[in-house]
């Protein structure tokens, strides 16, 4: 009976806990926290129930942009008519519709812009929160270059786009919009060039970013990753060829570190991916909103009034769409980050 | 607005003036026609004087950059009065001295340029030095 | 916010200087000369935020990056060291209970570890028979690598 009892015993040895050390990531924001999921162990459900909450709370920024739309489209019937006057000069008419435009839309535009600049600094602050906790656990699971290696190119590679979009992209709407509405005030055909090169710049840089870091990262996760992984295995090796109870106990110890550990960097790492999409999605969905009334009152206002106003609204859904691509680059920096931290040393 | 009817009737009175006494003293004429563009010009100065006030002001409020506000005004000034003696000197009947006229006013505001080239030089410069 | 503030005044001061001034000197022979020196004044204006960033030059930020890298490793290791004491030492503590309990003797056992975490001594609390002592002295000596001289016995 006692000889049935010892390795029964001994089995039960193995599921002592072992975690001392907490290895937790920092507490979403007040503006994501009514976002988070109530259960976040499972990913896929968790990232659901945050769409959903965010989808269901449009309705009003929905409900904003369909009234400015309303009045963009009664702007262009009105401009639309003025053209049809032969006694009123061409100029006059597009100056007026390119103020009637700038009127009803710059207050929107630099509310949306703000928000997209707000989201991004907090991107950037719970990034420089989580991604310390996720480098220090995949250290303790034995992966100290990898973390070394990630920590470093994802902290650079945040300070790089953050600064750009504070200093050098947040101006350059600003820009944009202007040299917009000037162009269909004007009627200068160099102005509008010059948008397209802004918007030119804009998209590259973002995606000169994004694509630099996601292969930085791939490369840097494998190379590193093998180093570590072959480093981990011949410390398992070692500890093993010791005194029977004594090395047993020690080669388990490790086997327990490394699923504590990663079990517990899994937790974070989901944790904090939730958190950077429930700060994300709700001022994503909101300018997102915006982007595509605008895009659709653009293409009804091009049927009323083929050479006018239209144009201009479409400057003004481009930026729109320059401001939800900063902010999604910022928030994929952070997620491509957490992936590979959480991929480790595989 | 007072000064502004002022001077149109000056003018007005001198051109009348000019075409009577041209038939006889042309000499004269021009001399006349002269004096009333500085007379006239020196009046747009002064009714210029608070838009050109308001320049200033908007420079020092919005921090602009000082060496490019000053020459940029210069270079206005001497436009003008190179543009205003020139046609007094077609008027006079010499109007190669009124084209070359133009033509050093033109090199005068090439060379208050100079120093914003050069600023536009030394960002290119700093630009590029962080490539 | 405040620096972009300041920077669409200044483009909008240096767009209605800009505008003043070629309206002045519209239509004159030297008006084109005015026209490009009012381009260059307002490129000098919009290319200024753009001048000096020493913050954009991350190279400069890389030592004090790798520091904090390095700091988060050595945290993150430390970490896995104290788990990796604590299952050593609850291990060995549960290995020498239940050899106890397999001669019918209750014993609560304390281990202290050593270097590269191999346990160094221990301290066993408990009413232990003699024979029960001897022969579980003997087990920690050969099995846990505990000599006889550093198991401490209370009770």
């Amino acid at each position: 009976m006692i000889r049935l009892l010892i390795p029964f015993l001994l089995v039960l040895c193995l599921c002592v806990p072992a975690s001392a050390a907490e290895f937790t990531a920092p507490e979403v924001p007040d503006s994501g926290q009514s976002l988070m999921p109530a259960d976040f162990r499972d990913f896929g459900a968790g990232a659901a129930a945050l769409l959903k909450k965010a989808c269901s709370r449009i309705r009003p920024d929905l409900a904003e942009a369909v009234k400015l739309s309303t009045g963009l489209i009664a702007s262009a019937v009105l401009i639309g008519l003025l053209r049809t006057f032969s006694g009123i000069s061409r100029a006059m008419v597009n100056l007026s519709g390119a103020v009637i435009v700038s009127v009803l839309l710059l207050t929107s535009a630099n509310s949306m812009l703000r928000l997209g600049c707000d989201t991004v600094e907090e991107l950037s602050s719970y990034g420089q929160l989580l991604v310390p906790v996720m480098a220090a656990a995949l250290a303790a699971q034995g992966g100290v270059t990898s973390s070394t290696a990630l920590y470093v190119g994802t902290t650079v590679f945040d300070t790089i786009l953050g600064s750009l979009i504070a200093r050098l992209f947040t101006p350059m709407v600003f820009l944009f919009l202007a040299l917009g509405i000037g162009a269909y005030a004007l009627g200068d055909e160099t102005l509008k060039k010059l948008l397209d090169m802004i918007k030119g710049i804009l998209s590259w840089s973002l995606k000169t970013i994004l694509i630099a870091y996601t292969a930085y990262m791939s490369i840097t996760g494998v190379v590193s990753g093998t180093t570590d992984a072959a480093a981990v295995k011949a410390a398992k090796v070692t500890i093993s060829t010791f005194v029977p109870v004594v090395g047993g106990i020690l080669s388990d110890a490790s086997e327990a570190v490394l699923v504590s550990v990663g079990t517990m960097k899994n937790a974070a790492g989901i944790y904090g991916i939730l958190a950077a999409l429930a700060i994300l999605l709700d001022p994503f969905i909101r300018i997102g909103a915006h982007y595509l009334v605008l895009k659709g009152t653009g293409a009804v206002c091009g049927v009323l009034d083929p050479k006018g106003i239209s144009g201009l609204i479409d400057v003004f859904s481009s930026a729109m769409g320059l401001i939800l691509a900063m902010t999604g680059s910022c928030c994929l920096l952070l997620l491509i980050s957490t992936v590979c931290f959480l991929r480790g040393m595989t | 607005m007072s000064e502004f009817w002022k001077i149109t009737s000056v003018i007005l009175l001198s051109v009348i003036l000019c075409l009577t006494v041209g038939k006889t003293e042309k000499d004269i004429a021009t001399i006349l026609g002269m004096v009333v563009c500085c007379v006239a010009a020196g009046a747009a100065v002064k009714i210029l004087e608070p838009v050109l006030d308001f320049l200033w002001e908007l420079q020092q409020l919005c921090d602009l950059p000082e060496g490019v506000i000053g020459p940029l005004l210069k270079a206005v000034g001497v436009a003008l009065v190179a543009e205003i003696s020139a046609a007094v000197c077609a008027d006079a009947g010499n109007a190669s001295l009124g084209k070359t006229l133009q033509m050093l006013g033109g090199a005068v505001v090439l060379s208050l340029s100079v120093p914003m080239l050069r600023s536009l030089m030394t960002i290119i410069k700093e630009l590029i030095s962080g490539l | 916010m405040d620096g972009l503030r300041e920077y669409v005044i200044r483009v909008v001061a240096a767009a209605l200087i800009s505008g003043v001034v070629i309206r002045l000197t519209e239509g004159i022979g030297s008006g084109e000369i005015i026209r490009m020196l009012c381009g260059l004044f307002m490129t000098l204006i919009l290319l200024q935020p753009i001048i000096g960033r020493r913050e954009l030059q991350w190279e400069f930020m890389l030592p004090q990056i790798r520091r904090q890298a390095e700091e988060n490793v050595l945290e993150g290791v430390a970490a896995a060291e104290k788990i990796r004491q604590e299952f050593i030492m609850r291990q060995a503590e549960t290995y020498i209970s239940n050899r106890a309990a397999e001669m019918d003797t209750e014993i609560q056992a304390e281990i202290m570890l050593g270097e590269d975490n191999l346990p160094e001594s221990v301290v066993l609390t408990g009413a232990v028979s003699p024979l029960n002592k001897s022969r579980l002295t003997q087990i920690i000596a050969s099995e846990l690598g505990i000599p006889r001289e550093r198991q401490e016995w209370i009770g």
